[in-house]
């Protein structure tokens, strides 16, 4: 009893430790989050910067999240020199390293990066002359590229019998679900990283969009090339194949919108939506609306009968939107985003209806069920997520145990009961929620 | 009303215990417009380091502590170091969170002591002084730690990671709840104070201009300059410089006492803290302390750009010493557990000797006071 007394301050110290490492081992179960090469704001950022909106801090924050949720680097880099100019904020040397990032990127002088570069070396106790920027983000471009042999995206014939993938390394893939056999060889079919596969023609064609800025109709029954559609002169993030299966809008970097007739491969109409550049795209089933969203986060939806009107605009995202998708009976519109959110909106009155948060990463895609009652939602945080469209709710959470990898790709099987997801390098996964 | 005290004299008191804070506070203000940020870890190493070595020599050092404490002075740093391994290993961020919440407590804590000292030295305050002014302490720092900007970002921050749900509102509510409490407290501590002097009890004025000249440097750097660099900048001079005076004075007199005592009797031995601290020798003091931080330094393998406050690039001059290539060795992993050991090992054994060392109540620590 004496030594306990004496060891009293040690034990009660002991004691306070156990209880927290037994909770940090419960914690560090959860998958991480991936960051994609890019500086992740803290989870704290947006309390933060409520908290302390004219702080150098928040101004710091704000650009972290300027370059990962928008890559907006022009702000991101005013933020920054405000926040490091005469080097007044030395909260975290990190932010030197940014902004000679962002110099960098931005190919700037070379003169104002190497001073850039030298204030991050003089800041940082230990500069890890690895990371040097001029060398991790010479001739590099945002969004970073994943990496090679990741499956970006899937299309499938509503009868469930076709699947059709791309992979980092531009391949083609066409698989027949009932034999589990290749229907073709894979094809090269872009110059660059496939960003969008569609079916159309009545599910006997696909059409596949590139960072290359071209678009390429295949013919499912025999995997060859039937046109290639010529005209955007900066990469195209995504497509969308009209109902009538035989027109398809797709979107660049320029900010351009497209409109193509795919049986003639003809292009018949061009229009320039937003200043920044677009990366979703989505025709509603009853082909009356078109909605186009990008880096900005804003979303657009306009009325295919009169193009010259103005769109409507849903405001919301606070970062790039990855995908937007119509429910099947077109009164929804639901909308995924690097800002770890999805939006189900009101199409007609253009309201939100639910924020989707529970994320803990950008989320990369979305898939709505056949019957329009549940939403798929993958993320780089390493899960799959299932919503109720009417309650706005998780109703499952999906995570590889064996092997968890960012999710890039996720599509309902057409009968509803089965997602199908990118999980490791080159595969694709069935889960039954 | 008022019966005055020193800790060191009517000079040394203004320097080291009234006027060191605002000192502090302007030092680290210009570190901030002129260093880079390694200024923080220069005055880790000249500052920090030295008073973490103070300690070894109050314990190790000299006799009369090493004898009387000698079971605690061999086990607890056996224990704390097995601890820190296994956190390093195995539970890294607990190992933060109780080394850092120790390091707070330590703080209120010394500067409790402090307090106690001027009403130890002026004769002033009763038992139950000691307890109002401890919960003074813990409420005014306990209120930096939640309601300042800056501790308010480094707690939402660590807060998120461990996916707790935060809003604006809900930090909003806590920094009142904590202004709230705190306005209570000192209402309750004024009229103790009040009571005090009405019952005839004299106050120190030396130990609340001590205790105000503390939460300026506190709260100043905490909320007017939410920058990191300067909080602990101006914290880590305050608390290791005024540690450093207070034992280098406690063992000088110690010292003088003692021999005083063997005036005509036994030969005197060889002893370095004797050495370190008789009268004269005080620069000796302080050379042996800074040997001591730069080979503590060399030793953890932390950069050489804390040698010179980021003024002088080190790494430069000199390339970095390669690690031994040992067969099947992480070079990394170990350097960095080996650092990790040495860093939290130290602190965390000085944390712990502090907690009963310094008995302001104990007639022996009184005696060196």
């Amino acid at each position: 009893m004496k030594y306990l007394y004496r060891y009293r301050l040690l034990l009660v110290i002991y004691g306070l430790a156990l209880f927290a490492a037994y909770y940090e081992y419960g914690f560090l179960d959860h998958p991480a989050a991936t960051v994609s090469g890019l500086a992740q704001p803290p989870a704290s950022a947006e309390v933060l910067i409520e908290m302390y909106p004219d702080s150098l801090m928040a101004q710091c924050l704000r650009a972290d999240q300027e370059m990962y949720f928008k890559y907006d680097l022009e702000e991101s880099k005013r933020l920054l020199e405000n926040a490091l100019k005469e080097n007044r904020y030395k909260g975290d040397e990190s932010y030197y390293y940014n902004y000679a990032a962002i110099l960098t990127l931005l190919k700037e002088d070379a003169s104002k990066v190497d001073e850039a570069v030298a204030d991050w070396r003089r800041h940082d106790l230990t500069p890890d002359e690895k990371l040097d920027p001029r060398a991790v983000y010479k001739d590099r471009e945002l969004p970073a590229a994943l990496d090679q042999e990741i499956i970006r995206c899937v299309a499938m014939t509503r009868d469930g019998r076709v699947i059709v993938f791309a992979q980092q390394n531009n391949l083609l893939h066409f698989i027949d679900l009932t034999s589990s056999h290749r229907l073709h060889y894979p094809v090269k079919a872009h110059r660059t990283v496939i960003s969008a596969l569609a079916m159309a023609a009545n599910d006997t064609q696909v059409v596949s969009a590139s960072l290359d800025g071209d678009l390429a109709v295949w013919s499912l029954r025999t995997g060859e090339r039937i046109h290639q559609l010529l005209g955007h002169e900066n990469a195209v993030y995504d497509l969308a194949v009209f109902p009538d299966g035989i027109r398809c809008a797709s979107v660049d970097r320029n900010s351009k919108v497209r409109i193509w007739d795919l049986q003639k491969g003809e292009l018949v109409h061009e229009l320039t939506a937003a200043s920044r550049p677009l990366s979703a795209v989505a025709v509603s089933g009853d082909g009356t609306w078109l909605a186009t969203a990008g880096w900005s986060g804003r979303i657009r939806v306009w009325s295919l009968s009169d193009l010259s009107e103005k769109p409507r605009h849903l405001d919301g995202h606070r970062g790039v939107v990855n995908r937007l998708v119509f429910t099947p009976d077109s009164r929804m519109l639901v909308s995924c985003s690097r800002d770890k959110t999805a939006r189900v909106w009101d199409v007609k009155t253009g309201k939100s209806q639910f924020v989707l948060r529970g994320h803990g990463a950008p989320i990369s895609s979305l898939a709505v069920s056949p019957n329009g009652k549940s939403v798929a939602t993958a993320s780089e945080d390493r899960t799959v997520k299932i919503w109720s469209i009417a309650q706005g709710k998780i109703q499952h959470t999906l995570t590889d145990k064996r092997d968890p990898q960012p999710m890039h790709a996720v599509l309902f099987t057409p009968d509803g009961q089965a997602i199908i997801s990118n999980g490791g390098v080159g595969e694709l996964r069935f889960i039954t929620p | 009303m008022f019966q005055t005290g020193y800790i060191l004299s009517r000079r040394g008191d203004l320097v080291w215990f009234i006027g060191l804070p605002f000192c502090a506070v302007l030092f680290a203000l210009g570190s901030q417009k002129w260093l880079p940020a390694v200024a923080i870890s220069s005055i880790a190493l000249w500052i920090t380091i030295p008073h973490h070595f103070a300690t070894w020599l109050r314990t190790y050092g000299f006799s009369e502590d090493w004898k009387r404490w000698t079971d605690r002075l061999i086990i607890g740093p056996l224990i704390i170091f097995g601890f820190t391994l296994f956190g390093a290993l195995w539970v890294p961020l607990t190992l933060y969170m109780v080394s850092t919440l120790w390091d707070h407590q330590h703080s209120i804590m010394q500067q409790h002591g402090f307090g106690r000292i001027y009403d130890f030295k002026a004769g002033t305050g009763t038992r139950r002084t000691g307890r109002f002014d401890l919960a003074l302490h813990w409420i005014l720092f306990g209120n930096m730690l939640v309601a300042s900007p800056l501790f308010t970002s480094v707690w939402i921050t660590q807060l998120a990671q461990w996916e707790f749900p935060l809003t604006a509102a809900g930090v909003q509510l806590a920094h009142t709840i904590s202004w709230t409490i705190t306005g209570l407290y000192v209402g309750v501590y004024l009229c103790y104070v009040g009571f005090s002097l009405l019952k005839g009890q004299p106050l120190n004025p030396l130990k609340y201009a001590f205790i105000g000249a503390s939460y300026f440097l506190w709260y100043y750097s905490a909320w007017h300059t939410a920058s990191v660099l300067v909080w602990g900048i101006s914290h880590r001079l305050m608390h290791g410089i005024q540690y450093i005076v207070i034992v280098y004075w406690y063992l000088r007199r110690k010292v003088d006492q003692r021999e005083a005592s063997n005036e005509n009797g036994e030969v005197k031995k060889f002893n370095l803290v004797r050495l370190m601290v008789k009268s004269g020798n005080i620069w000796f003091f302080i050379l042996i302390s800074f040997v001591y931080a730069a080979l503590y330094q060399l030793a953890i393998f932390e950069p050489l750009e804390a040698f010179g406050f980021g003024v002088v690039r080190w790494s430069d001059i000199y390339r970095p010493v390669m690690a031994p290539g040992l067969e099947g060795m992480d070079p990394s992993l170990s350097f960095h557990l080996h650092t990790e050991l040495m860093i939290t090992g130290f602190a965390l054994t000085h944390y712990y000797f502090d907690s009963f060392i310094w008995k302001v109540r104990d007639s022996q620590v009184q005696g060196g006071l």
